[in-house]
């Protein structure tokens, strides 16, 4: 327990340390506000004369969007963080600490995640309502909703940490995220529901790593079943294992390597 | 011994880079590397208690050493031994036995008061809620960090941001205590106060202290003994005092007369001349103070003199620039 409250710890102050970046926080989430726009004119127009696309509606695909871009306008600076740490050395005091130097990273990465992604949930909520309405099942379907993007959010991080370590090698990791990033957007299916893909993409892009970061906590939101919550949660388990186990092995290798700026 | 290194060596690989646009894309495809023996041979021990001091230039292979033996970084060769633990092999272990604070880094959390990172400290090393608060009140009332205790570490000056950082090092009380140029970028009077905690602290909890330092002052005002590393070897070690006064046998004799200086004797060179004011430096190798003194007493009318060692500064110049 008291190895734990070490994590809990971290959690929590970096809770207090992020709202010192709420307000720039919030006037960037304009730009959230402008995409939902630009996303329900563009749906109106493709959805017009057509109930459903894909067994969705047009309410449906504004409200996936909003979930989607939660997990995606909530992850951490972890890679970053990595990043800065080993070009400029203040890597020396976190692993002269008796802790994990990932799980130190990944317990102050969901609380940095915690802090973005519950104004995000709420804009969203608002304008989401305002263009289209209550989306049905939203309530029930909540709880577990939270899970998912709990669970891709830590999915997120995990890549985030994966990419960060690769700085003992490279210092410079931003290309990689960068290409992890545009991989969700298009086969993780950020902007556009897996579902309206052709069929033969469909059942890869739906089983990738990537889907689980976006695509599933959104789509089990605006489609329940729990079927869909199950292969989620299962999946998302699977690939945060797969993630957190090869982020383990690059860091005990990255250990070996280090060099340490400054000295 | 708390601290015993023998025959510890660190070399890393660095890439060249040529100059100029031909030169990166000649990198980009065949990289050359070199060399650089950060670490070499290094061998010395530390008692339980001892300040010690371990200095060179910029570059000499410090902060290496102190990562080595922290078990930051994994040695190329070499045995570590601290507090008869292999620091490569219990990193973890080690660290609730060990402080570290690196003056040009922090561990403080920046937007957050210095009492919430004492409260982190104390979590992540285990120590019970009670216990942290007893701490933290025992620190406060040391570094007299009080009254700023709950403000942001973004609204602190330098001084007292030091004062917090080697606060925090110390919240798991810790037997060593590593301190990585602890007063760069201080004022005088702030780096005296910081020389006076590191003291208390050492007298106070027993705590050995390791420190390395540009400041010639943090050396000849707290430790006892010094080590001195240059180009990755070990060039000295033993104590201070050792080091002033036999290392380099030259006196400094500033000299006030009633008309000017007029002394040509061989082991005497004039550094400097004002009016009738003198700066003499005498080699004790070559002549003795008694043919000095007596030279000058015959030859002048002496209105003031004061004979002193070599200033700290230019005995460990020498020692970098291989003059000993």
């Amino acid at each position: 327990m008291t190895h734990l409250r070490k994590y809990r710890m971290i959690f929590s102050c970096t809770i207090r340390d992020q709202f010192a970046y709420i307000p720039a926080y919030l006037i960037g989430n304009i730009f959230f506000v402008i995409i939902l726009f630009v996303f329900f004119s563009l749906w109106s127009v493709i959805y017009r004369g057509q109930n459903l696309i894909a067994g969705l509606s047009l309410t449906q695909t504004l409200w996936y969007l909003s979930f989607t871009e939660a997990v995606e306008l909530s992850k951490a600076r972890v890679y970053i963080q990595i990043q800065e740490e080993v070009k400029e050395g203040s890597i020396a005091y976190a692993l002269g600490r008796p802790y994990s130097y990932n799980g130190f990273k990944v317990a102050r990465s969901l609380g940095e995640s915690l802090v973005k992604v519950i104004p995000i949930m709420l804009l969203g909520f608002i304008v989401c309502f305002l263009f289209t309405g209550m989306l049905p099942g939203y309530w029930s379907a909540l709880p577990f909703g939270i899970i998912l993007i709990i669970g891709g959010i830590t999915l997120n991080i995990m890549w985030g940490l994966i990419i960060g370590l690769l700085a003992f090698w490279t210092e410079e990791v931003t290309p990689f995220y960068w290409i992890l990033q545009k991989l969700i957007f298009i086969a993780g299916g950020m902007f556009l529901p897996i579902d309206f893909f052709p069929d033969w993409l469909q059942t890869a892009a739906k089983a990738a790593p990537f889907a689980f970061s976006a695509y599933w906590p959104a789509i089990t939101m605006v489609d329940f079943s729990m079927e869909n919550f199950r292969t989620a949660l299962f999946g998302q388990a699977f690939y945060i294992a797969v993630l957190a186990f090869t982020a383990y092995l690059i860091f005990r290798t990255a250990l070996k390597k280090i060099h340490v700026q400054g000295g | 011994m708390v601290l015993e290194v023998d025959g510890l060596s660190k070399t890393f690989k660095s890439r060249v880079k040529g100059s100029g646009f031909k030169g990166s894309l000649k990198n980009m495809f065949s990289p050359e590397y070199r060399s650089i023996e950060a670490v070499n041979d290094i061998s010395f021990s530390v008692e339980e208690g001892e300040i010690t001091a371990f200095i060179g230039p910029n570059g000499a292979g410090k902060s290496t050493t102190i990562k080595l033996i922290t078990g930051i970084l994994y040695p190329d060769e070499g045995r570590v031994s601290v507090l008869n633990m292999d620091p490569h092999k219990d990193r973890k272990k080690l660290a609730y036995r060990i402080g570290a604070v690196f003056g040009q880094k922090s561990q403080l959390w920046y937007h957050l008061p210095p009492s919430d990172s004492f409260d982190l400290l104390g979590s992540i090393y285990n120590l019970s809620a009670p216990e942290i608060k007893k701490r933290v009140a025992y620190l406060t009332q040391v570094f007299e960090i009080g009254p700023f205790l709950n403000q942001a570490v973004r609204k602190l000056s330098l001084g007292q941001r030091i004062r917090c950082e080697i606060a925090a090092s110390l919240i798991h009380s810790p037997e060593i205590l590593f301190l990585d140029e602890p007063t760069i970028g201080l004022d005088v009077v702030v780096k005296q106060r910081i020389r006076e905690l590191i003291t208390r602290i050492n007298q106070d909890s027993k705590v050995t202290v390791f420190l390395t330092s540009h400041d010639t002052c943090d050396i000849e005002k707290i430790c006892r003994r010094v080590i001195v590393i240059n180009k990755g070897q070990m060039v000295w070690d033993g104590s201070v005092k050792q080091m002033k006064y036999s290392l380099l046998n030259k006196r400094i004799i500033n000299v006030r007369l009633e008309e000017p200086v007029a002394l040509n004797m061989k082991g005497v060179e004039l550094l400097k001349e004002k009016g009738c004011s003198a700066k003499l430096e005498v080699d004790l190798t070559v002549t003795s103070m008694k043919k000095v003194m007596s030279a000058l007493v015959t030859r002048h009318n002496i209105s003031d003199i004061s004979i002193s060692t070599m200033p700290m500064d230019e005995v460990i110049s020498s020692i970098y620039e291989g003059g000993v």
